[in-house]
């Protein structure tokens, strides 16, 4: 159950997209999200689809990893569809119950809604697979230092994010950990309706919140007992460096605007 | 009840770049009341390994029986395995959540579905060495290191298993408080007879207690054999990290001295008799 968790899971190929600057592939990422939602016709998306397919193959992840990720969230796509499909208002109508009609739009819109849902969470799957945590948040900090709002808090942020993202393999095994203790006690997980399984969590949860708390007062002491006191004048054992491989990352990017871009006016005249 | 494994197996992570052989072909059989004592170098499976005896993990190849019946065979559900077959982990104190002793203890009983739930707390606490009435109402988070685990050690008891499994049930102990957890192993194993398999890297513990011992290296069952054999085997535990007993030490330097002491025993209490032995000879 827990291992359907991919944030923060790193899997290490040595792939070229491994190896590029973390900036690079959050930059890439975010234009990717972005680009989702300007997407508007079947080619801008074969072709958005066509780019993830490439990332995906190049990176060496298994696709079984990346799609894990999906997993988690069918609930929320199938509210989305479900959503878009009745509430988009159009002329087309198929079909009406009250105030729900199906229209042609409204399918038409919740089958891009799902798409540009299932690529955006394989998109962001793949860079945190990608990408080692430390990296990750070193990037972070070093782009949030370039957005003038942003700028003064980028070494916390990036801190807490850290911390976060450090903390999570920790509270799976610790979650892990007692979960077999609590069954080896008869506690049963899988069997029950909803209440039941909820109340069946809390001899899981007690003990987990319990040592979260006292883990992050003993991280806590040990940053001051170590003078931390935030990132100024702080200097770092890796500093970041572009190389070709980012070269190709923003020649790439380029190509990726104007992809949808052209796919996009374009597309009209295709169809 | 007798614990039998048949060319047990696990990989973690099966399928992936992050597989990796943890348990490689064990096969081994424990007799009913017995005290198996498990050591092995930090990674070498021991965790691993127990947690196949009542299933919290499946063997990727082999079986585990339990009397003879396999437990991951058709038809056996979990509940039947954890309660023939007790397991306390490693520091089991963060298993505990309810908000008074009594109701912590009570939990792994009223899972089983036991009817008299006060009589079998009041009896896992006696075995422990807890005053019922004093404790019953407490709250265990107040307790310390050593009540705590004992708590623990009441819930698995509480279930009433044929199997008790230990691991490393006095790591980060005082010694008084370590003493205290083995004086009370060794009355439960006596008392109950029960089956007791007990995971730990002292190898002065193991000594006193087991009277066989599984050493684990690297996923494989190295060597099972009676207690004074295996300590005997100095070579080869020295070449998987691991070392003998200090009172044995002792009985190889007097040995090495010229003194004729049986280099055999390993018990303290043995150890102690055979040097005033020698000494009294003069
Ligand atoms: N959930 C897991 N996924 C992958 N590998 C694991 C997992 N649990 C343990 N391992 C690996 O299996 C090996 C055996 O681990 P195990 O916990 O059984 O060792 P151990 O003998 O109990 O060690 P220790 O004395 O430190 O408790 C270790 O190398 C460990 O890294
Ligand atoms: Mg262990």
């Amino acid at each position: 159950m827990l291992n359907d968790i991919t944030i923060g899971q790193y899997y290490p190929t040595g792939s070229p997209i491994h190896k590029m600057d973390p900036r690079t592939k959050l930059m890439m990422t975010f234009l990717y999200v972005i680009l989702l939602f300007f997407a508007n016709n079947v080619y801008s998306f074969v072709f958005m689809f066509l780019l993830l397919s490439v990332a995906i193959k190049v990176s060496k992840v298994p696709l079984s990893y990346i799609l894990r990720g999906i997993k988690t969230i069918v609930f929320i796509i199938m509210f989305t569809v479900v959503l878009n499909m009745f509430m988009t208002p159009g002329d087309n109508v198929l079909c009406q119950w009250g105030i729900f009609k199906l229209t042609t739009e409204g399918i038409y819109n919740a089958v891009k809604m799902a798409i540009r849902i299932v690529l955006l969470v394989c998109g962001t799957s793949l860079m945190t697979l990608v990408t080692s945590p430390i990296s990750l948040t070193d990037g972070m900090e070093n782009l949030m230092g370039k957005v003038p709002i942003l700028k003064n808090y980028a070494h916390e942020l990036a801190m807490m994010m850290s911390i976060a993202l450090r903390f999570i393999p920790t509270l799976m095994e610790e979650t892990n950990r007692i979960i077999n203790a609590q069954k080896s006690r008869g506690a049963d997980f899988e069997s029950g309706n909803l209440i039941r399984r909820a109340k069946a969590l809390i001899p899981v949860l007690v003990p987990l919140f319990l040592s979260a708390f006292q883990r992050a007062e003993d991280l806590a002491l040990a940053m001051e007992a170590r003078c931390y006191r935030g990132g100024e004048n702080r200097t770092r054992l890796k500093e970041l460096k572009y190389t070709y491989l980012d070269r190709y990352g923003y020649m790439i990017s380029f190509f990726m605007i104007a992809g949808v871009v052209t796919l996009n006016v374009f597309g009209v005249y295709l169809l | 009840m007798s614990v039998k494994g048949i060319n047990l197996s696990h990989t973690y992570a099966l399928h992936s770049i992050f597989a990796f052989d943890a348990l490689k072909d064990i096969n081994f059989e424990i007799n009913d009341g017995e005290f198996i004592g498990i050591i092995g170098h930090t990674g070498s499976g021991k965790s691993t390994f127990i947690q196949h005896l009542n299933r919290l993990l499946s063997p990727t190849a082999g079986h585990v029986l339990l009397d003879g019946v396999d437990i991951n065979g058709d038809g056996i559900m979990m509940k039947d395995v954890v309660k023939k077959v007790g397991v306390v982990f490693q520091y089991p104190e963060y298993q505990l959540f309810e908000d008074t002793i009594y109701k912590d203890i009570a939990f792994g009983a009223k899972n089983m579905g036991y009817e008299d739930i006060e009589g079998i707390v009041k009896e896992s606490m006696e075995l422990v060495g807890l005053d019922f009435e004093y404790y019953k109402d407490k709250a265990p988070f107040n307790l310390s290191g050593g009540q705590k685990r004992r708590v623990a050690i009441a819930g698995v008891l509480a279930m009433k298993p044929s199997v008790l499994i230990l691991d490393e049930p006095a790591s980060g102990l005082d010694p008084i408080g370590r003493e205290e957890i083995f004086e009370n192993i060794k009355t439960l194993h006596k008392k109950k007879n029960l089956t007791t398999i007990l995971v730990s890297h002292s190898m002065n513990d193991i000594s006193n207690i087991a009277d066989r011992i599984m050493v684990f290296n690297e996923g494989k069952l190295e060597m099972f054999d009676e207690t004074k054999n295996v300590f005997n085997n100095i070579k080869m535990l020295g070449n998987i990290g691991l070392d003998i007993p200090e009172s044995k030490k002792l009985l190889l330097l007097l040995k090495e001295r010229g003194f004729d002491v049986d280099t055999d025993l390993y018990k303290e209490d043995d150890v102690i008799n055979e040097v005033v032995r020698v000494l009294k000879k003069g």
